[in-house]
């Protein structure tokens, strides 16, 4: 089922894509194309602007030198003597003259000055084959075919009828050098390049002159058949006015006739720069789709992300829930047996208090029954029976400290165990309290010492009764579980806010991994009970609850058959 | 509403991140785009060309032209270009030895100007490219096998043949001149050509062309000093190289003895010859740097056509024109393109 969503949810994430993508596709388009359609036609329309005006500059230079020769003609025609200093004239106002010959109606050669060449009779041609030459017979002047010069230069012939009127008799054959129609095409852009082919498609005419020289055939670009061949203007946006030029570089060109002389002017520059924004359109439409797609796989994969999160949150909720509910019912139950608890607990320490209290009057009774026996109160008494009265009497004292310690503990956990504090001297305190344990531990042969400060009281805020039981305790188990020939050390002393209290034996010491249970109820050490000495167990649970109950802390350390050192802190008397 | 959904803030982040990111990316690809179209600058390498000459101030106007040229295609002298100019100082010797020079160097590319310069540098050299200049024709000497393409390592501009018009000039301006010195040397190609042109043309011209033959510095040195006064009308220099490079020795013993000159190059007049008649041999000077351009740019010289002179100007000197006592005639003035102090 999982899997099932996994595998929808996958496909209509990819067909939203896909969609996305041919929307964004569709909205480019739709302001890229007219975009680009619009600088073409400017790249277009500029171009065309360039060539033609060098077509008129081309025109109007041609028409100017036939404009000058036919005012030569005219003075010639008017007086033949004037035809030298014609020449000379004709020389000096346009430098692309090379030649003028003047030629009878035969054809003949009648004069021919050169600009470079000394020039001979024997040098002289005749015209009379060339179309040229027929064309200014009938009174119209023209340019001849573009022919290349000895020093392979594009030249052309023009033939200017020498006539006021009619028919002309003779004619100015004049060659013109094409190469300064240099001079005509060089128009300053950034990079270009104008030239002119004539009507077979040889280059006439080039900003370069080495390209000029080459004499080279275009006649091959679909574009120059276009404009020589059809006559027609090439605006550049036709598939064929495309093309590689001789650097390599695609080109957009344009062409213009020149229908004169059936030329063709053709202006071109490299595609990238003519049609640089078309790029930068392009780029820039394809960089709004890559971003956009990308925004949008973005968008997408958060998206994706983020319902994945959810769908794993909440699963984790629902977890959470249920792990909720259960722990509800769990604490439920647990708060319920802990009240049971909580009331047996109660029930046991009423009993407990009862029947220690109960126990402990009768218990007392027996005692002092016991001790009237033993003070002879009711006659001498045997050894035996006295062993067996003494006896009795000290299993009825245990059975009463048992009780005692029992109702101790009971009121420490009931909370009936009340302190009353008195500022008072520790040092003299524990002097007292040490006392008859001294004489224990003498009797036992075993040295106790007590170390405290005798220029120091040690004031402390406490319960004398309270600390004594606890102090008790532990002196108790100290002077009990040290064998003869041991010692055991009972030192106090100021250290800063705290008065400190070790007592120190040399006795059997506690088991290490016992040592976390010592002050728990009932507990006694193994070799504690292998020693065969009396004990409750609760002492130490007791002791331990007295010093809490002061403030203070206490802590154990003990090493088996070396000894153990308690340690009990207590705020001395300024800081509770 | 975005400080509440960091997931959503994150994603506004992101994409304004990659918005800005790919609008950085266009604008410089635009830029480089842009500056990739931009005006064509030269190699950033550092080019040598090894100019040989015989030397004389005729001849340090196409090395003019050629810097001027140089330096108007971009080239900085000292920076990415270094010429190393060898003035021969009329010895085809020493020309021959500063093309060794340059082989030795392995220069770029060398300039050598004259017919019998040229010859020497092809001795020398296969290799490198060579563009001449001042030659007057490099088809005769084996420079090339056409002027549309060389065929060889050579290429360059052709000064044209000017002698019998320059003859035909002489005679226009100086119409009573019948007697006309010229000096050649006979084993220059060109020097042979164009003496039988003018053999060809002094009598058409009603001239009678004194022929002498020179073939060093001192020769024309010693025809010169044995010219006297009266002796002849003119001199003519038709474009003789040993007479183009000793130029001044020829103007100032002409001028001393009242003896009209006419010859190629502007400068030539600049230095009292009177007549000019020629192509600018500054103006041919920066054509070859065009020339020299290609080559430096990896074109192979045969794939560079053989230049011919655009223009011819006819200039003459008015001081020497005075001292010699000489008046043009008006109707031809008009044929002057320029007149020099």
């Amino acid at each position: 089922m999982r899997l099932f969503r996994i595998v929808t949810l996958t496909l209509t994430r990819a067909l939203v894509f896909l969609g996305i993508v041919f929307a964004l596709t569709i909205i480019n388009l739709f302001w890229l194309l007219p975009g680009i359609r619009n600088i073409r036609a400017s790249a277009s329309l500029l171009s065309l602007e360039i060539a033609d005006r060098v077509r008129s500059n081309a025109s109007a230079y041609l028409q100017g030198m036939i404009d000058d020769v036919r005012l030569g003609a005219e003075e010639i025609a008017i007086d033949s003597k004037q035809s030298e200093a014609v020449f000379r004239r004709l020389f000096k106002v346009n430098p692309a003259f090379r030649s003028i010959a003047l030629v009878d109606k035969n054809g003949n050669e009648l004069s021919h000055v050169d600009r470079f060449s000394f020039i001979t009779p024997k040098n002289f041609q005749n015209h009379a084959k060339e179309a040229y030459f027929y064309l200014a017979l009938e009174g119209t002047s023209n340019f001849g075919n573009v022919f290349i010069s000895r020093e392979l230069e594009p030249q052309i012939k023009l033939a200017v009828p020498v006539s006021l009127f009619g028919r002309a008799e003779k004619i100015l054959v004049l060659e013109v050098n094409l190469r300064s129609l240099i001079n005509v095409i060089s128009v300053k852009f950034k990079k270009g390049e104008i030239y002119i082919v004539d009507h077979e498609g040889f280059l006439i005419a080039h900003e370069e002159v080495t390209k000029l020289l080459s004499h080279v055939n275009l006649s091959s670009r679909p574009i120059i058949s276009k404009v020589i061949f059809d006559g027609k203007t090439a605006d550049g946006l036709a598939p064929e006015d495309d093309y590689i030029n001789d650097a390599n570089e695609r080109v957009f060109a344009v062409g213009l006739p020149v229908p004169l002389f059936g030329w063709g002017v053709f202006f071109e520059q490299p595609r990238k720069q003519a049609l640089g924004q078309e790029r930068q359109m392009k780029v820039f439409a394809g960089t709004t789709l890559i971003g956009g797609i990308l925004l949008f796989v973005i968008v997408l994969w958060a998206n994706i992300r983020q319902a994945e999160f959810t769908l794993r949150l909440r699963e984790l909720l629902n977890e959470l829930n249920e792990t909720a509910k259960i722990l509800i019912r769990r604490d439920l139950e647990l708060t319920r047996a802990n009240d049971r608890l909580r009331d047996l607990d109660v029930m046991k320490s009423e009993f407990v208090s009862v029947a220690a209290h109960q126990l402990r009057t009768p218990l007392t009774g027996i005692k002092w029954a016991y001790y009237s026996l033993l003070d002879k109160d009711t006659g001498e008494l045997a050894q035996g029976k006295r062993n067996i009265v003494e006896e009795g009497l000290r299993a009825t004292e245990r059975m009463i400290d048992l009780v005692n310690s029992l109702l101790n503990v009971a009121r420490i956990e009931e909370g009936r165990f009340g302190l009353s504090f008195k500022i008072q001297s520790f040092t003299s305190f524990l002097q007292k309290l040490s006392m008859p344990f001294a004489q224990l531990a003498k009797d036992k042969g075993i040295v106790l010492v007590v170390d405290v400060p005798l220029d120091d009281p040690l004031l402390m805020n406490f319960d004398e009764d309270k600390l004594s039981m606890a102090i008790e305790n532990l002196l108790d188990n100290a002077v009990k579980y040290t064998l003869p020939g041991g010692t055991v050390t009972v030192r106090a002393a100021l250290h800063g806010k705290n008065i400190t209290l070790d007592i120190v034996d040399t006795g059997i010491g506690i088991l290490p991994d016992q040592l976390p249970r010592i002050f728990t109820k009932f507990f006694r050490g193994d070799n504690a009970v292998r020693l065969q000495t009396a004990g409750t167990g609760l002492g130490l649970y007791v002791t331990k609850n007295i010093v809490e109950g002061h403030r203070g802390d206490i802590e154990v350390k003990s090493e088996e058959g070396k000894g153990t050192t308690f340690s009990l802190t207590l705020p001395a008397a300024s800081w509770l | 509403m975005l400080e509440n959904n960091p997931t959503k803030k994150r994603i506004f982040l992101i994409g304004l991140v990659c918005a800005v990111a790919l609008l950085l990316g266009f604008i410089i690809f635009s830029q480089w785009n842009g500056a990739k179209t931009g005006p064509q600058e030269q190699p950033k390498r550092s080019f040598r060309i090894g100019v040989v000459s015989l030397g004389g101030v005729t001849y340090a106007e196409p090395i003019k032209g050629l810097k001027e040229g140089m330096e108007a295609l971009g080239y900085k002298e000292g920076e990415s270009i270094t010429y190393h100019v060898v003035d021969a100082a009329g010895s085809l010797d020493k020309a021959k030895e500063g093309a060794q020079e340059f082989l030795r160097e392995q220069v770029d590319v060398v300039y050598s100007l004259s017919t019998p310069v040229t010859q020497r540098v092809k001795e020398v050299i296969h290799d490198i490219p060579v563009v001449f200049n001042i030659v007057g024709d490099p088809i005769a000497p084996g420079f090339a096998k056409s002027l549309g393409s060389s065929g060889t390592n050579f290429t360059g501009c052709s000064v044209g043949q000017f002698s019998a018009k320059r003859l035909e000039i002489l005679k226009t301006l100086l119409p009573t001149a019948s007697k006309v010195l010229t000096v050649y040397d006979p084993n220059n190609a060109y020097s042979q050509q164009s003496i039988a042109l003018l053999r060809d043309a002094a009598p058409l011209l009603g001239v009678t062309l004194v022929e002498k033959q020179i073939q060093t510095r001192d020769d024309l040195v010693k025809v010169m000093n044995e010219t006297s006064a009266g002796e002849y009308d003119a001199f003519l220099n038709f474009g003789e190289v040993k007479v183009s490079s000793a130029i001044n020795l020829v103007v100032d013993r002409a001028n001393a003895i009242k003896l009209p000159t006419l010859g190629p190059a502007k400068n030539a007049v600049e230095e009292g010859m009177l007549i000019g008649y020629g192509p600018s041999w500054l103006e041919l000077g920066r054509q070859c740097a065009r020339v020299i351009d290609k080559v430096l740019h990896g074109v192979k010289p045969t794939d560079i056509p053989i230049q011919s002179p655009a223009h011819v100007e006819l200039i003459v000197n008015t001081k020497t024109a005075k001292h010699l006592g000489i008046t043009f005639p008006q109707n031809e003035l008009i044929r002057i393109d320029s007149f020099i102090e």
